[in-house]
């Protein structure tokens, strides 16, 4: 029988062996490693029948054909969540024990939409038992062949750090040897005409960390990582890519779509992010900001960011992916990975036509550097700050 | 782990409601959702059993359906005004953590939160999560609330999907888990006087489905609440005071356990 929450190990450093990601720059490492160093702007106007708003702003969708799933959003998930396993090299045989937890916004609201705007609300359709978010995490599991413990979570868009964390705890509680721990979300009508509602779309294309933005651009996609305990990837022999070192998260308690200005809260989430990983501020190198492009989250992150760290190297990738909300924390976990895997800071998309903001250095040009740890932060509607952070393999040997 | 504070709401049920406590403002009251409003009844009555909560305590909310008034009332202001139509404040509170966001705000709670959408098995996913968060010291007390609030149009799709004989009604079930000696019912995930594993999937023995039938179908019969949602199988333990019971939710060929041991009372 296994055990829950008996071998408590706080603070254990653990392997990250596969990743996996797709998004508007296209699908797998490669093209997510090629749109981060060159610092692309994946946001495009397409005329799309499903979202009438994106004939008219910029978005990041994803336009490729994906596996054929009930939801676009399990879609999105289970491309990067095979992409995953396979570079970790999990043979389907050892994937017995591994936990699935996801975070997701909008589940399969996609679909239902269409049926509710299409037929009105006294049409009862089958297609509502797949737009549930746990149905995403369901799929994956039977799909993959994992049948350790289950999570999904649908925090906003923190939604993938809150399953990144509870994936991290169950790992390190001895709950499962290994977790898959996803972010998905697929574009949906309410979801970009909700942001419009509250003027937050910048109907240029967002320009993240700049003194010019505007507001956000929304997008699409899924990643994914697979998280091992170390002696179980030491045991298996495989490759650790990067280290996941630990996590801090607490809401403003402020206001539902407004950060607290001070940014009070979320240099708590990082304080506990740095001492769940056991390092001081100065070793870390970079940091990947959530740097969405509306005026109050780059104004408190920057703002926040400055007064811990100085002049860090930051960036944002929403301009390469738009806001992915329920994955955008995932997405930008492989991103942080690859930046330690590759020892490179990214650029800051956007940021070299713009004027940056004071007292973080946003990246204008993709470079060099010797990286140990990086942060990623999120924050997210309701308040919630989230910070994990990354360091090289040899972190968790 | 314990769980130290218990409480229930259920609207229309003759004994319980949901109408709004009086800390949470006019304001307030005019913005939140059904959803909200439920899980501000049952964390009044939580308040009531030993005071306020410590000021980083984790709030974690299990709900599939979430704030779905809200999340209608949207989507018919773009199906009628179309999709540069459509209303911010419907917007703002469906989101699917604007409950537990809600409650963080109104009470300044600032420890992790999150909000599960696990289908029948989140109420357990969520004690699972927020026991770990205490016992590793993120949090010093961690608040679970668990429940749908439906309207029309989800309550119909409901009963229409699951085929369910018993009609689907609305509640919410509010825990306080905290670590240490006390009073409550202590909570284990660890091992379980049922067989088989407790994170493992897989068919219900017969003492399981056994288990189920005598802790929901009671439930129900008994108390004439005519519920099920999220958390009603947890809501039972209003009527076990004295004995350890094992707690048991099924999702789809999904089965999820958690011990729930002795009762001390306060």
């Amino acid at each position: 029988m296994s055990v829950i929450s008996s071998i408590r190990e706080p603070g254990l450093a653990l392997a990250i062996t596969g990743i996996g990601c797709i998004g508007a720059p296209g699908r797998g490492v490669d093209a997510q490693r090629a749109a981060l160093s060159a610092g692309t702007c994946g946001l495009r106007v397409v005329a799309d029948a499903r979202l009438p708003l994106t004939q008219r702003v910029p978005t990041g969708v994803v336009d490729l054909r994906l596996p054929p799933l009930p939801s676009r959003t399990t879609a999105l998930a289970f491309a990067a969540a095979q992409d995953a396993m396979r570079s970790a090299n999990l043979a389907p045989a050892d994937r017995g024990e591994v936990a699935v937890v996801v975070g997701t916004c909008t589940g399969g609201m996609p679909e239902s939409e269409a049926v509710f705007l299409r037929d009105g609300d006294q049409v009862v359709s089958d297609v509502y038992r797949r737009q549930h978010p746990h149905r995403t995490t369901q799929a994956l599991a039977r799909l993959l062949g994992c049948h350790g413990p289950q999570g999904t979570h649908a925090l906003a868009c923190a939604s993938a750090a809150a399953a990144i964390i509870e994936a991290m705890e169950l790992v390190r509680s001895g709950a499962c040897p290994a977790a898959l721990a996803v972010g998905t979300d697929a574009l949906t009508r309410v979801t970009m005409a909700g942001f419009t509602s509250l003027m937050l779309v910048d109907p240029h294309g967002c320009r993240p960390l700049t003194a010019e933005r505007g507001g956000m651009s929304l997008g699409e996609g899924a990643g994914a990582l697979l998280i091992e305990h170390p002696d179980h990837a030491r045991r298996r022999g495989a490759r650790v890519l990067t280290s996941l070192l630990g996590w801090g998260e607490h809401p403003d308690a402020h206001h539902l779509t407004a950060p607290e200005p001070g940014g009070v809260q979320l240099e708590r989430a990082i304080n506990d992010a740095l001492a769940d990983a056991g390092v001081a501020r100065n070793a870390i190198g970079y940091v990947n900001a959530h740097g969405t492009g509306t005026r109050d989250n780059d104004q408190v992150e920057t703002s926040t960011l400055a007064r811990l760290f100085g002049a860090i190297p930051t960036a944002s990738s929403k301009r390469t992916y738009g806001h992915t909300m329920g994955a955008a924390a995932a997405i930008e976990a492989v991103a942080c990975c690859l930046a330690i895997h590759e020892q490179q800071v990214w650029a800051s998309a956007g940021a070299a036509e713009g004027t940056p903001l004071p007292g973080i250095e946003v990246v204008r040009q993709t470079r060099a550097s010797v990286l140990d740890v990086v942060l990623s932060t999120t924050l997210a509607f309701g308040g919630v700050n989230a910070c994990l952070a990354f360091g090289k393999a040899e972190r968790c040997a | 782990m314990r769980l130290s504070r218990y409480a229930r709401a259920i609207p229309g049920h003759a004994t319980e409601g949901d109408a709004w406590p009086s800390w949470v403002s006019a304001g307030a009251r005019r913005r939140f959702d059904p959803l909200t409003r439920l899980a501000c009844a049952t964390v009044d009555r939580l308040l009531q059993q030993g005071g306020d909560l410590p000021p980083d305590t984790a709030v974690l909310v299990a709900t599939s359906y979430g704030a779905v008034e809200s999340t209608f009332k949207f989507a018919q202001s773009i199906a009628q005004f179309g999709d540069a139509g459509g209303s911010p404040t419907p917007f703002t509170t469906s989101v699917h953590n604007s409950c537990a966001a809600a409650i963080g705000e109104l009470l300044r709670l600032r420890g992790p939160t999150t909000t599960i959408s696990q289908g029948a098995t989140g109420p357990i996913a969520a004690l699972r999560f927020a026991s770990r968060l205490v016992e590793t010291g993120r949090a010093p007390a961690a608040l679970v609330l668990t429940g749908e609030r439906h309207n029309d149009w989800s309550r119909r799709v409901v009963t229409t999907l699951s085929g369910a004989p018993w009609p689907i009604g609305d509640g919410m079930v509010g825990c306080l888990i905290e670590a240490g000696d006390g009073a409550g019912r202590s909570l284990s995930l660890q091992a379980t006087p049922t067989a088989g594993n407790c994170l493992t999937g897989g068919p219900l023995t017969a003492q399981e489905s056994l288990l189920i039938e005598s802790c929901i179908v009671p439930l129900i019969a008994s108390e004439r609440l005519g519920v099920w949602w999220p958390g009603c199988g947890i809501a039972g333990l209003g009527w076990t005071t004295d004995e350890a019971v094992v707690l048991t939710e099924v999702e789809g060929d999904r089965r999820e356990q958690i011990w729930l041991g002795i009762f001390q009372p306060h």
